[in-house]
């Protein structure tokens, strides 16, 4: 930290990736593509989300995919049965599944490791079941279409100025982690991660702690899924199954699970990838699976992992 | 100038663009449309193209899902040089991307029939099918006019087209005349055992049901069950109970049952002969309605493209005016393969059902109705008969036969849960895929060796694969999984997706058939039906359990296993080989998921998915139980079974597997130890 020599890189590389950020979108040509850049950047938050619970408090949670259906149908339904504007009904969905977050999280954060991760699967499959036969509320299958909040004039116009919404809170939401971390909160919620007895024998509530951290999670989910919903414009319940919690989970820990830069950059390369891959057809998924077990094995602290070494191997 | 660019247009080749489901669920009918699209590429380039410019198609796909689905359409609009799009079959993809279409303004021929899809506003959308809301209407006039029909059931899928299709039956029941259906049951997108909805039917006193199902695989096991129960009512089912897939589900389970559909593979059209040859020479297969479907759309587009192409285009970057074309839509009269085309003010382009009946598992077309059938005659009140009695404590006692069933063999992949968690403290979350491989090689060997020596040939080969499984997903992080539970759940969940697609590349998305060893019958006992094979699946469980205690109670290697899950450092310091033991324990899993495997595939076919589903629910059964707990584990299995089953049939089916998860909960949360455990909820 304190190497003088050391110091240039580190700041420079920050700002050239802010450049690159605000410039990207003005890059891409086509519409889809800059779509893809919005749906990133929307990844970003929920993973972000993510952090709190698998990287800083260690548990592990399935349930990321609910919180970002709930935020996108909370947003939805205040908007058209309540007629909440835009904005607040944005903040109103991410309130929802931070909400839930409570309600689930106080029972079943008693719980850990694999008894979490199975309640978790539970309640993501109850909301999604829910979702799809509440059609009275949610409209079933066949989904909800969503007001867009403002319109320039064209799909390209609108996703460009979109994504200047979707970075601005991903990078709140980034520092809004970075921040917890080297709060009391963070070293408490590390302290449960490392080890739960010790903790809570130095006075932390450990599942205080760990509720709060849930309901984190679950605000920025749902935040993710309400801006999804806005940049879709059309929700149905079948995009928020429990592929989704996989792979925003493994989105995570292909980014390293105990690193903010990481799980920006997982959600980053696994929200690409589909694309870029797109070459291998039938054959992606396969290949993405082996990658899955592959990553795991090779660098159990993922991308994260990766730079640490690279850059103490440098010095 | 003028010249040169007229030239260059001319060589410039007319596309279409086609959104279609190549991978995910229903990739079989994403690969069947692209053959239709072959086909219909070459005969219209064999008639001379459009005005002599190439015809092509860029096929885009949907990945089976609505998001899927809006991006592929995003794709498309970013080429610019398209004449027309062709939209999926699925309502709910169209749906979905309808905004999209609506702001790319190239005319869109859809196959989906949801009504509300050429209702909203959107005047790009065409159908070449006919509505739900029609077919609903005509189904309805042949079940009461034809067949007497009173007291009507439904049956249907909770998905888009499903729910649609209710609703639409519904009102057709009561526009017509007057009457409500006795009964109406649902399922969720691949569920596997409908026995609770039909017992319902039954006991509502229907006497004819109609079915709205989506999926074949589902609709051809409900139709086996419907004969394996001996249910005494008539059936008259949508589209996908007469399609090939369905019909080689069912076997001559359909023989004798009606179906009404805008699509006969038998139906006698001028085109239809020479392309049903064609397609089969080719693709050594009968063409389907997603493959005729394209066909039929992309003629139609052949043929207005025709009448506008030598037309003024405008800023158009395809040579074609979109509003011109989509004016010759609307004018095109057409006899496709499927039947008779035209397209009224709101883009609908069928108006007419084929009435088929099922005979040697092959549809029999009986007659086609059309509009003119439809009159509203109201029934007199009192021309609905009372419901036949029935017996409350045989529903049940049905119920309950099916629930133990299921539940054993969630009980054997249970086991296989615990084996390893005892062993080495590890949940293997690809478990469900190696009950799906296992279902698979059973289904490729049975055929060719027979059931029972194929089963046996798989357990060894699932063995033999368990060194495989433990060497690529456990070995290479086995200190890691000791500090960090985390590092084996992502390495298995890689290889779940691995096993899925791998399935999915090998054998196809079609769900594979197995005989199985016990024959398909059913055995009938004071009105409760045990069909032969489930009575096989209790019997061999039973078996499997007794050889499992013998072997942890007798056997050396059975008594140092346990002495692993005891205490694992102890053991290793009292000389037990731990290494060993772990290997054998994958050993023990993989087999046991095996075994459960080659029981279901025969009940509920095999397919990609099959496993995931199975193992969440044997995973939770093994919690409710007791995680960790051998008994708590089968008591576990067949309680969740039969819980399943009941709280199927008397609370709601749509939130069946959701049932399964609130008891899960509610164990985690009251008695984390489960009912049968010992204390090991701070066991993680």
């Amino acid at each position: 930290m304190n190497h003088q020599g050391t110091k240039t890189p580190r700041l420079l590389l920050p700002w050239c990736l802010g450049v690159l950020v605000v410039i990207l979108p003005f890059l891409v040509k086509s519409p889809y593509s800059m779509h893809l850049l919005v749906m990133a950047g929307i990844y970003v938050i929920a993973t972000l989300g993510l952090y709190f619970v698998v990287g800083l408090c260690g548990q592990f949670s399935l349930a990321q995919g609910a919180f970002f259906a709930l935020g996108a149908y909370g947003l939805a339904l205040l908007q058209q049965k309540l007629h909440f504007p835009s904005v607040f009904a944005l903040l109103g969905g991410a309130l929802l599944a931070a909400l839930f977050g409570l309600v689930v999280g106080l029972p079943t954060l008693r719980l850990r490791g694999h008894y979490l991760a199975m309640a978790t699967i539970g309640f993501g499959e109850i909301v999604y079941l829910t979702l799809k036969n509440w059609i009275w509320l949610t409209n079933g299958p066949d989904g909800l279409n969503i007001r867009r909040p403002f319109w320039p004039g064209s799909v390209m116009a609108y996703d460009r100025i979109y994504y200047f919404v979707v970075v601005a809170v991903a990078v709140a939401a980034a520092f809004a982690a970075i921040r917890v971390r080297r709060s009391w909160w963070g070293r408490a919620l590390l302290a449960v991660r490392d080890n739960e007895l010790a903790a809570s024998s130095l006075g932390v509530a450990t599942t205080r702690v760990k509720v709060y951290a849930f309901m984190a999670s679950a605000f920025l989910g749902g935040l993710a899924g309400a801006m999804y919903a806005q940049a879709e414009t059309y929700i149905s319940p079948d995009f928020f199954n429990f592929d989704l919690s996989i792979m925003l989970v493994v989105m995570l820990l292909v980014g390293g699970r105990n690193s903010v830069g990481g799980a920006v950059a997982g959600a980053i390369l696994l929200g690409f990838l589909p694309e870029w891959l797109r070459f291998l057809k039938d054959y992606y998924m396969l290949i993405f699976g082996a990658l899955v077990t592959m990553l795991m094995i090779v660098m159990p602290n993922g991308l994260a992992g990766l730079w640490r070494k690279a850059v103490s191997s440098k010095q | 100038m003028l010249c040169l660019a007229g030239v260059s247009l001319a060589a410039e080749p007319v596309r279409i663009g086609i959104v279609t489901e190549l991978t995910g669920k229903n990739a079989l009918a994403g690969q069947q449309a692209r053959r239709g699209a072959q086909l219909a590429v070459e005969d219209i380039t064999g008639e001379g193209g459009i005005h002599g410019r190439r015809f092509e198609v860029v096929i885009e796909d949907s990945a089976s899902n609505n998001a899927g689905a809006v991006n592929a359409f995003n794709k498309l609009a970013a080429r610019g040089d398209l004449a027309g799009l062709i939209a999926p079959l699925r309502s709910t993809q169209v749906l979905a991307a309808l905004p999209r279409i609506n702001e790319i303004g190239l005319p869109t021929i859809t196959g989906a029939t949801n009504e509300l899809i050429t209702r909203l506003g959107c005047r790009w959308i065409f159908r070449n099918r006919t509505n739900d809301g029609l077919a609903a209407q005509l189904a309805v006039v042949y079940a009461v006019k034809k067949l007497g029909a009173r007291r009507i059931g439904i049956l249907h899928d909770t998905d888009a087209f499903g729910t649609g299709g209710r609703s639409a039956l519904t009102n057709a029941l009561r526009d017509l005349y007057n009457i409500e259906p006795v009964a109406v049951e649902n399922y969720n997108t691949g569920d596997r055992d409908y026995t609770g909805q039909l017992l319902n039917l039954r006991n509502a006193g229907c006497d004819l049901v109609i079915s709205y199902c989506t999926n074949e695989p589902d609709i051809g096991l409900i139709l086996r069950r419907y004969r394996q129960l001996g249910m005494p009512y008539k059936w008259l089912g949508s589209p996908s109970s007469g399609t090939s897939i369905s019909l080689n589900i069912t076997r001559r389970a359909a023989d004798g049952i009606y179906v009404f559909t805008d699509f006969s593979p038998e139906r006698a059209t001028p085109r239809g002969p020479t392309y049903r040859a064609e397609f089969r020479r080719r693709f050594g297969m009968d063409p389907d309605l997603a493959a005729t479907q394209i066909y039929d759309a992309l003629q139609l587009f052949a043929q207005a493209l025709r009448r506008v192409a030598g037309r003024a285009a405008g800023q158009s970057a395809s040579g074609i005016d979109p509003e011109a074309l989509r004016q010759a839509l609307l004018e095109t009269r057409h006899v496709g393969v499927a039947g008779p085309f035209y397209f009224d003010q709101y883009g609908n382009g069928r108006h007419d059902e084929v009435i088929a009946t099922i005979e040697n598992a092959r549809q029999k077309p009986l007659e086609i109705i059309d509009e003119s059938a439809i009159r509203r005659e109201p029934l007199p009140a009192g021309s609905i008969p009372p419901a036949p009695p029935y017996a409350r404590w045989a529903t049940a006692g049905q119920l309950v036969l099916e629930g133990i069933a299921l539940g054993s063999i969630y009980a054997l992949v249970a086991l296989g849960f615990v084996l390893l968690y005892n062993a080495a403290n590890l949940v293997n979350f690809a478990q469900g895929e190696l009950v799906m491989v296992a279902g698979y090689l059973l289904a490729t060997l049975a055929t060719r060796i027979g059931p029972l020596p194929g089963l046996l040939v798989v357990l060894a080969v699932m063995a033999a694969g368990s060194v495989v499984f433990r060497r690529c997903t456990y070995d290479p992080i086995a200190e890691l999984a000791a500090r960090d539970f985390t590092a084996f759940i992502v390495t298995t969940l890689g290889a779940s997706i691995f096993l899925k697609n791998l399935a999915r590349l090998i054998w196809g998305a079609e769900p594979a058939l197995v005989d199985s060893p016990f024959g398909h019958g059913s055995l009938e006992v004071a009105g409760i039906f045990m069909p032969t094979h489930e009575a096989g699946i209790v019997a061999i469980t039973a078996a499997a359990l007794t050889a499992l205690y013998i072997f942890f109670q007798r056997t050396m290697v059975g008594v140092r296993l346990r002495a692993v899950a005891q205490d694992r450092e102890t053991a290793g310091l009292m000389g037990i080989p731990v290494k060993k033991m772990i290997a054998i324990a994958f050993a023990g899993a993989v087999l046991l998921g095996g075994l459960g495997g080659v029981l279901l595939a025969p009940v509920y076919f095999v397919h990609p998915e099959v496993g995931s589903a199975v193992s969440l629910k044997a995973f939770s059964a093994s919690i409710v139980g007791g995680f960790g707990s051998v008994p708590g584990a089968i008591l576990g299995g067949l309680l969740l079974g039969v819980a399943e089953q009941l709280a199927g049939a008397y609370i709601s089916q749509a939130f069946r597997d959701g049932i399964a998860f609130v008891l899960l909960i509610l164990v985690l949360i009251f008695k984390p130890s489960g009912l049968f455990g010992e204390k090991s909820g701070e066991r993680a």
